[in-house]
Parts: structure tokens; sequence; C-alpha cells
């Protein structure tokens, strides 16, 4: 009895064992590239070039040292953090409110505002971009920060929209009616009764559409030249000079993805729901 | 006094949901009843006027070679990637859900998704090259291929775009059936291994069927996002060699900003704009399929 107990604890090791060797190879495959660009951003120019590619090297840290003295990378760096923050604020107090509306006031079309605002999501950026595009002319919020940060809206308001109403829903009602009993108004209501408890939900909304807003290439591509280029528009800037700087390039790259990888890993709980529209909850 | 009140209360939903009306307006009305204005227009981008053309340039878009080309790029895309992307995530999470050690992976596992899709583009693209990418020289250890840079011949250049979505979506599939497997109460799994269901039994007959809904919700985002692709062909291949690798989002900003063909672009605009409302379509009615399936 104790003899075959010890045998399946002795094969369960076994199986975690293999398991965790398994799980080895799988993370080493999915951070590979990440793991590779920041080893180019660490060689030198001879060594970025060298056939087969060289894994033992003599590391630097010029490529950085160029990438934020000799370009106006930290230019890039401030629109995207000022039009990434002003957004992800922005997407989030709308949203903020437009869920309470939803979840506490009984409005026929709901349904119909959010699969409206789902369908935001569903549509690819570049399929607005002709108006956007002229709208920012004739405005004059063309390459602009204030106008990224308009465009980023776009991009931001469905996810925090759809994460909000079910942050929300799971407030109970009671809370707001008795702060409104004891003389709060609504909006009093919102933002000292069923807001406190929804704060991890909520901060998990601004950093994702932190991240989302940080990311996003096609719409800002389009809509800036040179004033208010973000920095994952900047990088086309490393494709064209004196060929192709892959150091440098790999630098700015590592400097402009570390912070989002890190906000992502801060919110990991909350991203399954953030990126399925609140379709999936852990 | 109880009027105020009355009107105050019939007022208050519209006070909380004004805002969001109104940049729906700017961001998504406006846009989208310029758009069918403009795809029955001609409007030439840097020059004044639009005239009236009817149903022409929706005539020319399905006669459209380029766009056609375009859109098979999406779905060789889609062909490729997502079906390895659903497998190997739902394996993984397998792997994840069984091992103790998950809190260790997990986190780096999120990489790939969150890593700023331009960036992954450009590191690719390095490990694409011909002599001293990695990829050609891990391809030119196993013999497999000369070791070509495979974005720049045609046969291969759609597999290897598809690797890179591979690389960057499996994870995000992972996410997805890892939040479904830890829904399922270990006491049904106990139950079954007690009556005797081997593994695979376990697999095939309780925690595939239980896990529906997060399949139909990975494949449609998947999909969805895959309809969009941008980023990552811009920045490994800008649509070469010539217009192959060309998405449907890189002809619409040519046809617009390239060929200044405003009425044109918007004509394909429209089309990829009733794409998405198809698509929240199918999202809502998976979601009610499998609120229907957690009830029962």
């Amino acid at each position: 009895m104790s003899s075959a107990g010890i045998q399946l604890g002795r094969s369960r090791r076994l199986t975690q064992g293999v398991l965790f060797a398994g799980l080895v190879v799988v993370t080493l495959f999915f951070l590979f590239p990440a793991l590779w660009a920041l080893v180019t951003a660490l060689k030198h120019h001879r060594d970025v070039f060298f056939s087969p590619p060289l894994f033992i090297f003599q590391p630097t840290l010029d490529n950085f040292r160029f990438v934020l003295s000799n370009s106006p990378y930290v230019r890039f760096l401030i629109n995207s953090l000022v039009a990434s923050t002003v957004s992800a604020f922005a997407s989030t107090a709308i949203a903020a409110l437009a869920a309470y509306a939803f979840t506490r006031f009984r409005i026929r079309a709901t349904n119909n505002i959010l699969m409206w605002i789902l369908s935001l999501r569903m549509t690819p950026p570049m399929a607005v971009v002709v108006p956007f595009y002229l709208m920012a002319v004739a405005t004059g919020l063309y390459d602009t920060r204030a106008g990224i940060a308009l465009v980023l809206v776009t991009v931001d308001l469905p996810i925090a929209v759809w994460m909000l109403v079910g942050y929300l829903e799971a407030i109970p009602q009671d809370l707001d009616n008795a702060a409104m009993i004891d003389g709060c108004s609504r909006l009093g209501a919102l933002v000292r009764v069923v807001l406190p408890p929804a704060a991890p939900g909520l901060a998990a909304t601004l950093i994702l559409c932190f991240i989302f807003s940080w990311n996003e290439f096609p719409l800002s591509v389009v809509l800036t030249s040179q004033a208010a280029t973000t920095l994952p528009v900047s990088m086309m800037g490393w494709d064209t000079q004196r060929g192709l700087e892959w150091g440098h390039m790999m630098a700015a790259g590592i400097m402009a993805t570390a912070p989002v990888i890190a906000f992502a890993i801060l919110i990991q709980r909350y991203l399954v729901r953030g990126l399925t529209m609140g379709a999936i909850v852990e | 006094m109880t009027s105020i009140r009355g009107a105050r209360r019939r007022w208050a939903p519209l006070f909380f949901l004004l805002p969001l009306l109104f940049i729906l307006l700017v961001i998504n009305v406006y846009p989208t009843v310029f758009e069918i204005s403009a795809s029955f227009s001609s409007i030439t981008l840097g020059q004044p006027g639009a005239r009236f053309v009817g149903l022409d340039n929706f005539r020319r878009l399905v006669t459209d070679q380029r766009f056609w080309n375009s859109l098979r790029v999406t779905v060789e895309i889609l062909l490729f990637a997502v079906p390895a992307e659903i497998v190997a995530g739902t394996l993984i999470a397998l792997m994840l859900h069984a091992s103790r050690h998950r809190k260790i992976f997990f986190p780096a596992l999120l990489v790939p998704i969150v890593m700023t899709p331009i960036v992954v583009g450009f590191v690719f693209k390095y490990m694409f090259q011909e002599d001293y990418g990695l990829i050609s020289w891990l391809l030119r250890l196993v013999g497999l291929f000369p070791g070509f840079n495979l974005t720049t011949r045609i046969h291969t250049v759609l597999p290897a775009l598809s690797f890179v979505d591979f690389w960057q979506w499996t994870p995000f599939v992972m996410l997805i059936v890892l939040a479904g497997l830890n829904k399922i109460p270990s006491s049904v799994m106990e139950a079954a291994s007690l009556d005797g269901a081997s593994a695979w039994q376990r697999f095939s007959r309780i925690v595939l069927p239980m896990l529906r809904a997060e399949f139909l919700v990975a494949l449609l985002f998947r999909t969805v996002d895959v309809m969009r692709i941008y980023d990552i062909i811009y920045a490994t291949t800008r649509g070469g060699p010539g217009s192959f690798s060309e998405s449907a989002s890189m002809y619409l900003q040519i046809s617009a900003f390239q060929f200044r063909d405003l009425g044109y672009a918007c004509a394909f605009a429209f089309a990829l704009m009733l794409l998405g409302v198809l698509w929240a379509n199918v999202y809502q009615r998976v979601l009610r399929s499998s609120a229907a399936g957690a009830s029962r």
C-alpha cells in the first residue's frame, strides 16, 4: 500500500519534471525574438552582420547611447507618452460614465449601443483613415499630439466600455442606492461608492488602454509626419537612413516595447478579459 | 418640484451617456456618413470637388485584381496560422494547467501578445535576412531550403508571415483556453477518473466540449485581427515581392494616399466596415450561446 503511494509520488514527480522541461522549451521559443532583439542591441556594428550569427561577443551600450543622443528619440517618446496617457484617461473616464448608465438605468438602446461600440473593435482601423485624415487636415489636428490622442480614443474606447460594463455590473446597486438616500448625487455615488470597489478593474482598464494606444501603428503612421510622430512610427526611420542600422533599430525597439511588456505583466490577471472584450473572464 | 425631479430622472441617463455619444459622433458617425457619400463619388486627394459616379467605385472594386489579391493574402494567412495557433495554444494551456510551476512561465508567455507589433515585424525582418539572419542560418543548418530570405520569394513569403503571426498570437489562444480550463471544476475530472475514464477520454469527452465557447471566442478574435493585419507585413516585406503579400489595409492606404483615389478608397473601406458589423453580430451570437451553455 505504502509502496504504491511512493510509486505514485515518483511518477507524479516525473510528470512534473517532463512538463517543466517542455514548458522551458516552449517559453524559450516565445521569448526568443525579444531576447534576440536585446542581444542585437548590445552588439557592435560589425558583429550584427556576422554570418553565422554570433552568440558570444563583446557587449556594448553604444546603440542605446546613440539612439538616446543622436536622434529625436526623446521627442518621439514624449509624443507617445502624452498621446497614450491622454487617450487612456479620456477613454476610461468616458467609458466609466457610460458603463454606469448602462448598468444603472433602463435604457432601451443599451444593447444596440454596445454592439455599435463593439463593431468599432471589429473593423480594421484603416477603414476610417480617409475621413480621419481629411478631418485632421481641416481642423489643424494633423500631426499634433492632440489629434493623435483623439484618434487613439477610437482604439481604446471599445475596450474600456466593454471592460467597465463587466466590472460595474458586479458592484451591487444597493450600494449606490444607499448613498443616494444619504444625500449623494448620482455622480457622487458613482465616484464615492461604485468606483472604489471597482478600482482594480478600473486600473487594469486604464493600463490596457495605454498598452493599446502605445502599440498603435496604422492610424498614427498616416496621421503624423514629423512633430507628433509616435515611437512605433519612428521605428521606420531606422529602415531608410544609410541602409539598415539593425543595432540602433533593435535598441530603439527594445526601449519602445519594454514599458508595455512591464505593464502587461503587472495586469496579467486582467489581460484575458480586456483582450476578449469581456467574453472570457479569469 | 415633482416635475423638476421627474425631468432630472429622465435626463440623468443622457448626462452620463453624452460624452460617449459625442465622441462616437466625431469618430464614427461623421466618418461613416462621409465615407458612404464619398464612395459614390470621384474624389482626388489634394484637388477640390467631387463628382457623382454612382456605383462606379464598387464596380471597379469587384473587378480589381489587386483588391482580390489583398483578400487572398488575408485568407491564406488565416488558413496557415490560425489552426496552428489554436492547436498549439491549447496544448500549451494544458501543459501550464497541469504544471505546478505555471506562475514562472505564464508572465514570459505574455511577451509576444503585447510586444509592439511594428517592433516584432522588424525583429523578424532581421532574423529573415539572407546572410546573417538567424532563421535563414537555422534553415541552412538543417538543410531546409538553401537558406534564402523566406520573405523575398512568392512561394514562401505568406508561410513566413504566418509564422510571425503564429509566434505572436499563439499565447493569446493559450490565455483564453487556460481561463476556460481554470473554470472546469476539479470534481468533474475526479468523478470521471473514478468512473474509469482515461486521460484522453477525459480530454475529448469533457474538456473539449466544455471549452466550446473559448474556442469560438479565440477563433473570432483571430479572424478579425488577421483581417486587419498591417504592421508585421509593413515592417517585413512592405507588401512585396511586388504586391504579392499586400494586405487589405495596405492596399486601402495605397489607393488613398499613393493613387489619391479617395472615392475608391472609401468604397473599399465601406466594404471592410460591413465586415466589422458582421463580426460584431457573430460575437453576440457566440456570447449568447455560451451563456446558454453556462446556465445549462
